[in-house]
């Protein structure tokens, strides 16, 4: 079964330790939907020297918010020790249908920004941020500016075409812009209220 | 021991000037400001804050979910880079439009 290269799944989680002695291991989930991703019966890949590997759950259970996996063929202690550290992935078609007005982080990085008026303000370097209050990170680190991922601001999201369309309210694509970068001289902290 | 209910949320009162201003005058733009430690009040839905994080400011975009909690708990003052690149973590587009 073909399943693609290791480097196009998606990583759902990364071994942290150890967990009792039949081989169980604490998993750091990098998912949004955990408990379908680690539940018993479901097939995570593994590479074993770049080659991803199927490996099956043979049962899962969650401590203090973290998945404790078993899987099959993974008995002992020993065994679950060396899986410390090894990334879980699966492939892009097992990825979660999202609801609409929602993307995968990965598929928002490398669009296109364009304000409405055709501008080009940059490429979406990351998503930050906690949900609900996301940020695009677009344009290089240093010189990034923050978009707040927000149906009055990111106006169009075409994760298909990489082509986001912005229509920032005025000062957004400036406000980290320090006058000594626009050409003037740096200015100090003028307060701890606002400058409005 | 929470915040009497007699006194109202605590707006530090240049940042709550500045959005009344605003609204008075149907004018949406950025607003800088330092104070983390503000409430946001229903009148700042809809308008966007740059909350200083120590390093640079973080544009919120105020939503009605977002009332009641303070303007800090929106502009993280640390950044985990260790995240990796392509997961199963999706970004909601949030807002009313």
């Amino acid at each position: 079964m073909e399943h693609g290269s290791w480097q196009e799944m998606a990583i759902v989680g990364v071994v942290a330790r150890t967990h009792g002695r039949h081989g169980e291991v604490v998993v750091n989930p990098e998912t949004d939907f955990p408990e379908e991703r680690f539940r018993a019966g479901g097939t995570l890949f593994m590479a074993r020297a770049g080659v991803p590997v199927a490996v099956k759950i043979r049962d899962a259970w969650f401590h203090g918010g973290r998945p404790v996996v078993s899987f099959e063929r993974v008995d002992t202690l020993s065994a679950a020790e060396s899986l410390r550290g090894a990334e879980l992935r699966v492939p892009d078609e097992a990825l979660q249908p999202l609801p609409p007005d929602t993307w995968y982080e990965h598929e928002l990085v490398g669009c296109v920004v364009r304000t409405v008026s055709g501008d080009e303000v940059g490429t979406v370097a990351a998503v930050e941020g906690p949900a609900g209050a996301k940020r695009l990170i677009v344009g290089p680190r240093g010189r990034e500016i923050d978009v707040p991922l927000v149906a009055e601001i990111c106006v169009t999201v075409d994760a298909d075409a990489e082509s986001i369309v912005i229509d920032p309210p005025h000062g957004l694509l400036e406000v980290n812009r320090t006058r000594a970068a626009a050409g003037g001289r740096r200015s100090g902290r003028p307060g701890t209220g606002s400058d409005g | 021991m929470s915040r009497s209910l007699k006194k109202g949320p605590f707006v530090d009162l240049p940042l709550l000037e500045s959005i009344e201003a605003m609204n008075r005058n149907g004018v949406k733009k950025v607003v800088k400001t330092w104070s983390r430690r503000s409430t946001v009040v229903p009148e700042m839905v809809g308008h966007t804050v740059a909350v200083h994080n120590g390093k640079k400011f973080v544009p919120v975009y105020v939503t009605e979910n977002m009332v009641g909690h303070k303007f800090g708990e929106f502009s993280p003052t640390r950044l985990f880079r260790g995240h990796p690149t392509k997961s199963e973590k999706s970004a909601s587009r949030g807002g009313g439009r």
